[in-house]
């Protein structure tokens, strides 16, 4: 039989006649796993700030989209018709819905409206363009499932898991062409739409109005084909 | 008897074999955006590491392997605009926009000078790129994910430090994946590419 160990030392020898000093390699080896270890451990600092918060506030989650239809001539409309009330969007369409801030959001859409050009018409059936306002909240629930944290010391911490949720609102505006509305064709007339999406949670009332008024501005100042020569 | 002779061949064969240089790098990574990869986050990067291996074939020459992690984010305001058959339309809102670079190359490198004294290297990296593409707006997320083949040329210089198997290590490399998939937002024109300044440490050794 082979002595195994008597080999192995046997090859150790010679690797250590090769390379030096057992003692001088040591203190290197010492050397090196030092600066790996102060280069890994750095670099895991570095990584696990990988995503930083940004700095980001919940008016930073506000989210403003529009669209348009564009086949559409907006300088052909000259006057809009406003509703006085917001819709509330259900699983079974829309339900008329009188929210403490309605007034004001609809004051504000009217406004831009009229400073995009356009002339208010308080008979819905004589306006070139009838506006539409909804608005809907859901919440979301998550779990986060927690980790294991990094070495402290002497132990390996474990952040337990936890369930969170939010709820977020969205505000939906609407203009619509009653000439080109067509049942059969499944048209329902609309040209332009803008839509407002923001968490609701951790804002005052008043924070909440200026949000969304805000968004309102937002709509049109990126969408200024809306606006009449 | 036979048997015994042929251990003693291959445990030979093996410690010639580790008699050649192995050369470890570890180095933290400045990464450049630039091009395509530019367009969507531009500022640079110090989130960043790379740890390398080289087997020396002889003096000057080795071939090695590599891996790594980049990462590009910035927070973002540009309105993003998106266009279907019928319509189109403006999102804004603020974003985080992020790409994660993981490179796992295989690479030739020639180096200049003796292993005592300072070493220049040049070399080529090739191999593959795993590249993901984040965008966070709102409260919602989008992912895009690619594997790229990819090609990387790099120079750098070796210095001894306190023994001549420690050394700094001060390099820097071009990486270019090229396109794979799809961008997110549906263009084909997925190629990625960045500089990197590699700073760190290398670690000369026979016993790996």
């Amino acid at each position: 039989m082979i002595n195994y160990y008597i080999l192995f030392n046997y090859i150790n020898i010679n690797i250590n006649k090769i390379n030096g000093e057992l003692k001088t390699m040591k203190k290197n080896k010492q050397i090196k796993v030092l600066l790996m270890i102060i280069l890994v451990a750095g670099s895991t600092m570095l990584l696990n700030s990988c995503y930083p918060d940004y700095g980001l506030t919940t008016s930073d989650f506000d989210v403003v989209t529009t669209f348009k239809n564009d086949a559409t001539d907006f300088q052909s409309y000259s006057t809009f018709y406003i509703p006085t009330t917001i819709d509330k969007l259900t699983n079974d369409g829309f339900e008329p819905n009188n929210g403490p801030n309605d007034t004001q959001i609809l004051k504000e859409i009217e406004n831009q409206m009229l400073a995009s050009g356009y002339t208010k018409e308080l008979n819905k059936l004589a306006a070139d363009v009838v506006l539409h306002v909804a608005k809907s909240s859901s919440t979301t629930y998550s779990y986060y499932p927690g980790y294991w944290g990094g070495y402290y010391g002497w132990y390996y911490p474990w952040y337990g898991g936890y369930s969170y949720s939010y709820t977020t609102g969205s505000l939906f505006v609407t203009i619509e062409d009653p000439a080109i509305v067509s049942e059969p064709n499944r048209n329902t007339g609309g040209v332009w739409v803008g839509a407002a999406n923001g968490v609701l949670d951790n804002s005052s009332a008043a924070d909440l109005l200026v949000r969304t008024l805000n968004s309102i501005d937002q709509m049109f100042e990126q969408s200024p084909y809306l606006k009449l020569n | 008897m036979k048997i015994k002779y042929i251990i003693a061949m291959v445990a030979l064969f093996v410690c010639s074999s580790f008699a050649q240089e192995l050369l470890t790098n570890v180095t933290w990574n400045i990464g450049i955006p630039v091009s395509k990869t530019n367009d969507y986050t531009t500022d640079v990067t110090y989130r960043g590491f790379t740890l390398s291996g080289r087997r020396f074939l002889d003096k000057y020459n080795s071939v090695g392997l590599m891996a790594g992690w980049n990462i590009f984010d910035e927070k973002n305001y540009d309105p993003i605009n998106v266009e279907s058959d019928n319509g189109s339309g403006t999102i804004s809102g603020t974003q985080v926009r992020s790409v994660n670079v993981f490179p796992i190359l295989a690479g030739f490198h020639h180096h200049y000078g003796n292993k005592k004294d300072m070493r220049v290297f040049v070399g080529l990296n090739v191999g593959t790129y795993y590249i993901l593409q984040r965008l966070d707006i709102g409260v919602y997320r989008i992912d895009n994910d690619n594997w790229h083949f990819g090609v990387a040329p790099e120079a750098g210089i070796i210095i001894p430090i306190s023994s001549e198997e420690t050394a700094i290590h001060i390099g820097g490399r071009y990486n270019y994946a090229f396109d794979s998939g799809t961008a997110l937002g549906g263009s084909e024109n997925n190629f990625y590419s960045y500089y990197e300044l590699n700073i760190g440490f290398s670690f000369s050794s026979r016993w790996f």
